[in-house]
């Protein structure tokens, strides 16, 4: 009984590892883009021209 | 008074029972060999001197203390710690005897300990490659996750409660702070030995997992070249900006971690801030601070006593489960991620998504060199790498918050 719910446990947590860590590839995604669109105009210092 | 009382350490040896004796004595012998390997590099050195040390010390000192009254039997003990303590005047009188007892009960039954080390972690970690390639870092990074996720049923097969066997199954994450930070919430009973051996094992790491790339991945697929001009250069500002951003989202969405979360982070973010004195302070006196007395303590809880739990054996056969799953885990991942991949791929990058920041990702680059001298794969590693210290705090926090509600 205890074996089966940590089975099912197991896998959902698997399985919302893998879509949390999506999103925080999504979130670097995002911060490049949004930096990007700024440093158009404001070249971060250590940035390449 | 007696010959013996000038010999403490001697007589309680000859007149405890005989297995008690005779652990500490291997234990004695075990504090040796550590510091042996450490000395050697064999084993991490910064960790592996002053725990043995720590473990010779306690077995050996080990004493009679004066009996309460005239009736009372003398009762055997150390002037170490003593971790087990939760009534409140019973802690006030070891806070005053034994000497590591404030180490203990101020930064290490409250995880402050594991913070300290993930704040100088953050400040001495580079990021660039997990934000210049941020789908393969943490897709690598979850796969890599495989022993965290799959040694917690096993564990619980064999006799473990759900609380201890998320406990051991975190030994999987190869991150030694999360390991303490979830065993001492979930099942403090066996932090002690569950450190020990996420430590060692986290060190042998270095030697054992280049058996397993060697007998998972062809000589052909590691000698793979990577192309590093692919990778783009990433500014401090980005680097500072997610490090906020993620310290904030995944704090909000996982309380029970975001202590780690946002130790790891500041850290980070003092890097990108580039506040040089701050940089010195976590990377230097907060991280080998924290770390020595990291070492010596979990030396000096390795008492006989607490070794004799027959749980011990269990957490030594699944801790290293749990290591060799997630290696499983991560080469897999970087094959499948070779499958589909544009580029020329090398899937030993997989292996660097196990966090033990920056081993594996030096073990993915010297097995590679070795099938192919031109192969260089490190800036590739370390992306899964990094990402494998948020992975790992991200379950962590999930078995910490979910499992005592999930098997109630």
């Amino acid at each position: 009984m205890v074996v089966g719910r940590s089975v099912e446990f197991a896998f959902i947590a698997y399985g919302f590892l893998f879509a949390i860590s999506l999103m925080v590839a999504v979130i670097i995604k995002i911060v490049y883009w949004v930096v990007h669109r700024g440093g158009k105009t404001k070249p971060d210092e250590g940035e390449e021209a | 008074m007696s010959f013996w009382d000038f010999f403490a350490g001697l007589h309680t040896l000859f007149t405890q029972d005989w297995d008690t004796s005779l652990v500490r004595v291997l234990l004695i012998f075990l504090g040796f060999l550590l510091i042996y390997l450490g000395y050697r590099q064999t084993l991490e050195p910064l960790l592996m001197i002053p725990m043995g040390i720590g473990i010779i010390a306690v077995n050996a000192g080990v004493l009679y203390f004066e009996a309460k009254d005239a009736t009372a039997a003398r009762e055997a003990g150390t002037l170490f710690v003593a971790p087990l303590i939760s009534d409140p005047t019973e802690l006030m009188k070891y806070l005053q005897i034994d000497f590591l007892q404030p180490i203990y009960n101020f930064t290490f039954s409250n995880g402050l300990i594991a913070c300290l080390v993930f704040m100088g972690i953050g400040a001495i970690t580079d990021i660039d490659y997990l934000i210049a390639k941020p789908w393969m870092s943490m897709v690598l990074a979850a796969g890599a996750e495989l022993g965290t996720i799959a040694t917690l049923p096993i564990a619980v097969a064999s006799g473990l409660t759900p609380r201890e066997a998320a406990s051991v199954a975190l030994v999987g994450g190869a991150d030694g702070p999360v390991v303490l930070f979830g065993s001492i919430r979930l099942a403090p009973q066996i932090f002690v030995p569950l450190s020990v051996v996420a430590y060692v094992y986290l060190s042998l790491c270095y030697a054992g997992y280049p058996y397993l790339i060697k007998g998972l991945v062809p000589k052909a697929q590691r000698g793979i070249r990577m192309d590093l001009k692919d990778i783009p250069k990433i500014s401090p500002g980005e680097k500072f900006a997610f490090a906020i951003i993620a310290c904030g989202v995944l704090s909000l969405l996982f309380p029970m971690g975001a202590p780690l979360f946002a130790s790891f982070f500041v850290g980070v973010a003092v890097k990108e801030a580039r506040i040089n004195r701050y940089i010195e302070l976590l990377s230097g006196p907060v991280l080998y601070g924290s770390t020595f007395f990291l070492g010596f303590t979990l030396g000096a809880l390795l008492s006989a006593d607490i070794i004799m739990n027959s749980t011990v054996a269990k957490l030594l056969g699944l801790g290293m489960l749990a290591l060799f799953l997630s290696g499983v885990g991560g080469l897999i991942a970087g094959m499948i991620w070779m499958k589909f991949s544009k580029k020329p791929f090398n899937p030993l990058v997989g292996i660097a998504g196990v966090s033990c920041v920056p081993t594996t990702a030096k073990v993915a680059q010297k097995c590679a060199f070795e099938s192919n001298k031109l192969a260089m794969i490190t800036p590739y590693a370390m992306g899964p790498n990094v990402a494998g210290v948020i992975t790992t705090a991200i379950l962590g926090s999930i078995y910490v918050g979910v499992v005592p509600e999930f098997f109630k």
